[in-house]
């Protein structure tokens, strides 16, 4: 009893500053927290960490092998493995972030209801998953432009201060996606049909998302809708050029994209915020 | 130490349920799910709630808990002592009011909480040791495992050792670990009568170094037993507080009184409960089933119109919400005076497993051409193994599997093919 702690707990209406003070008082919790979720997503599965390699490799050739051999997206000089790749990075992390962290404050939920636990941290602890299987896409597309810098005699990354801009597209995507996931993962305790819907709502986005062809094949007169309506265009197309060069860079693009997706945050933070206190109360 | 500091201010603390309109869809408009989006969405934009109806579970309490002092909370089902132990423990947010606490608090609102099945009981017990924030310990954690006497079990799965032995874990990590406020529901209700023991030394060795406990319980003989205070809560409100003995002769007084006092006007219902709550033989009440022993279930309530005929129906469910048992027994009318009942519902010994239930009263009515009306109330308890010998599960240190543990027979014997059956040992 050498150092005495005094905790008050009051009554008043929940305040983003009372959360964030509240998770960085718990900041304990947060290894335990993260290794826990993180772990959670294997339990019961045979192929166990190999999902991490597996899940974002799936698509890319399923992508590769259909845009290539089958319908041909006109790319350039760009070979369309790299054009996909680069692109699609940003777009994976995205989508499995919200996929992941739809589950996750449900798995926490037994836990909410036995002991305190600054709901703030769960979303924050969810992105182990999510971080990794990032690291497997860029491993595959270094590979991947290893590859042809052997067979055609082209390195495909561009190697110039463009390429800073990549980890601004990267940090863009997860903050969009944390902000998403947050909501969804509140949501999907009280209805779980979320969790369901929203595999399809991400598979369905992509295609409204210039991932598998270039922006500049959509029709002209078109492309301010990509742009208004979608985040992700502005974050995907910036990427893509940082990675690869392949586009131009609109810096009114990006900038549009950074004033949604920081408006999205605000606005997802504040529903967080207030439905923590209604979420003790039902859990 | 200080003695006049006081470990725990409670001040002017209320707590508001917005409760949910009954909703009898499965799915679409008139399912619950969607109801509860509407309610969440009108929290979110702080609209209030009109969907539902407000209800106040705690209103108004003010209580202090100085240094080196015991204090027991009483109180009716559902009057609001494990809500008040929730929002001291942080797991809910107050409406109204703040709560100041002094010191390193350890909570156990419900047994076996925090721990994970899939985590070896070791890795178990440095988690917990980490979420309480101190440094991984390897005393402590040595400490926890005698205590908890799964020091066999060490690396293997929670969720493969003995039945129990969740139980005893949380047990043993409440009282190990160094906290200078402990809050507990039915703390001395588990184990045998070992572990009683260690949880009164532990409780007294809190009082000498000038901490505090404070504990919900049924078991009122315990809570005189070891308590300084008691605070009595009902409906909500603090009704008493003062020495144990003053208060439990107030409460018990104030609930033979309530049984007596018949005022069919009071409401249109034919029949209003009491209080619902598990028994001994001798009709104390008490704060957890002991398997090998009898229990019962005790309902009170009145029957303020005694010309209609009413049913009691008791309905024993398992943590899954599945019903384990339900019975249920018609009383034909008889005169017209309003009379205070008692039905009581015997659970015999090596009925249930070790596990945590809910019981349920339901007193159901129909008065000529209306709607069957029922009222009901329901309390949370666990089962708990005391004796091994007397067990089921005699000898086993595998998962306890089963929605019951009757005593069934056994007959063991050396296979005898020409004789047809078993051939004693």
């Amino acid at each position: 009893m050498s150092e005495e702690e005094v905790l008050v707990i009051e009554a008043r209406p929940a305040s983003l500053r009372g959360r964030v003070r509240a998770a960085w008082q718990y900041r304990h919790y947060y290894p335990i927290l993260f290794k826990e979720i993180t772990m959670r997503k294997f339990r019961n599965t045979l192929l166990s960490y190999w999902w991490l390699i597996l899940r974002p490799l799936i698509p890319v050739v399923i992508a590769v092998i259909t845009f290539t051999l089958f319908i041909e997206i006109e790319t350039g000089d760009l070979p369309y493995g790299m054009f996909f790749l680069s692109g699609y990075i940003c777009w994976h992390l995205f989508q499995s972030t919200v996929r992941f962290m739809s589950r996750t404050m449900m798995w926490m939920r037994s836990v909410m209801k036995k002991m305190y636990l600054p709901k703030l941290l769960i979303p924050l602890a969810s992105i182990g998953v999510p971080l990794v299987e990032l690291a497997v896409t860029i491993v595959a597309i270094l590979v991947l432009a290893g590859y042809y810098y052997f067979t055609l005699d082209t390195f495909y990354i561009s190697m110039s201060w463009q390429l800073l801009l990549f980890p601004v597209g990267l940090a863009l995507s997860l903050i969009f996606a944390m902000s998403v996931g947050m909501v969804v993962s509140v949501i999907a305790l009280l209805m779980r049909d979320i969790i369901f819907s929203i595999a399809y709502v991400m598979q369905m986005t992509m295609f409204i998302t210039p991932v598998i062809y270039p922006l500049s094949s959509v029709p002209e007169h078109l492309q301010w809708l990509f742009i208004a309506f979608n985040p992700m265009t502005g974050v995907i197309e910036t990427s893509r050029w940082a990675l690869t060069g392949f586009g131009s860079f609109e810096p009114v693009w990006l900038l549009v994209s950074v004033v949604q997706i920081s408006l999205i945050a605000a606005l997802c933070l504040t529903f967080f915020t207030r439905a923590e206190s209604y979420l003790s109360d039902v859990a | 130490m200080n003695g006049t500091t006081a470990r725990i201010a409670v001040a002017n603390l209320s707590k508001v349920f917005d409760l949910q309109k009954r909703r009898k869809g499965r799915s679409g408009l008139s399912s619950r799910e969607l109801a509860a989006m509407v309610q969440l969405g009108r929290s979110v934009l702080r609209r209030g709630v009109r969907v539902g109806r407000r209800f106040y579970a705690l209103s108004d309490i003010n209580l202090e808990v100085g240094s080196g002092e015991i204090m027991g909370i009483i109180g009716r089902n559902g009057a609001g002592k494990s809500t008040l132990l929730k929002i001291l423990a942080r797991v809910l947010d107050p409406t109204e009011g703040s709560v100041r606490l002094e010191g390193r608090v350890a909570s156990l609102l419900e047994l076996g909480a925090g721990f994970n099945g899939d985590l070896t009981v070791s890795e178990n017990i440095s988690l917990h040791i980490a979420l309480s924030g101190s440094k991984p310990d390897p005393d402590l954690e040595k400490r926890i495992l005698t205590l908890s006497e799964l020091g066999d079990y060490r690396d293997i799965d929670l969720d493969d050792c003995p039945g129990g032995a969740s139980a005893r874990l949380s047990f043993a990590t409440l009282i190990s670990v160094n906290s200078d406020i402990v809050l507990a529901d039915e703390m001395l209700a588990v184990g045998d009568t070992r572990f009683k023991q260690l949880c009164l030394d532990r409780i007294g060795q809190v009082r000498d170094e000038g901490g505090c406990v404070l504990f919900v319980s049924h078991d009122l003989r315990a809570i005189a037993q070891i308590c300084d205070r008691v605070m009595w809560i009902d409906r909500g409100k603090m009704r008493l507080v003062g020495s144990a003995k003053e208060v439990i002769r107030a409460y018990e007084a104030e609930l033979h009184a309530k049984i007596s006092a018949l005022d069919p006007t009071a409401s249109d219902d034919a029949a209003q409960i009491i209080d619902l709550r598990l028994a001994s033989r001798a009709g104390e009440p008490i704060g957890a089933l002991r398997l090998n022993r009898a229990s019962y279930l005790e309902c009170v309530f009145q029957h303020l119109r005694p010309d209609i005929p009413i049913s009691l129906c008791f309905e024993l469910t398992n943590g899954r919400k599945q019903i384990i048992y339900s019975a249920a027994r018609t009383i034909e009318p008889v005169g017209t005076d309003p009379r205070a009942m008692r039905g009581r519902l015997k659970i015999p010994p090596h009925f249930l497993n070790e596990a945590g239930y809910q019981a349920r009263a339901k007193v159901r009515w129909k008065v000529d051409n209306e709607p069957r009306k029922e009222v009901e109330m329901k309390t949370d308890f666990r089962a708990v193994d005391s004796d091994a010998s007397e067990s089921v599960w005699a000898g086993w240190d595998g998962d306890r599997r089963g929605l019951v543990a009757p005593r069934l027979a056994w007959r063991f014997g050396i296979s005898d093919r020409k004789r047809g059956r078993a051939k004693p040992l």
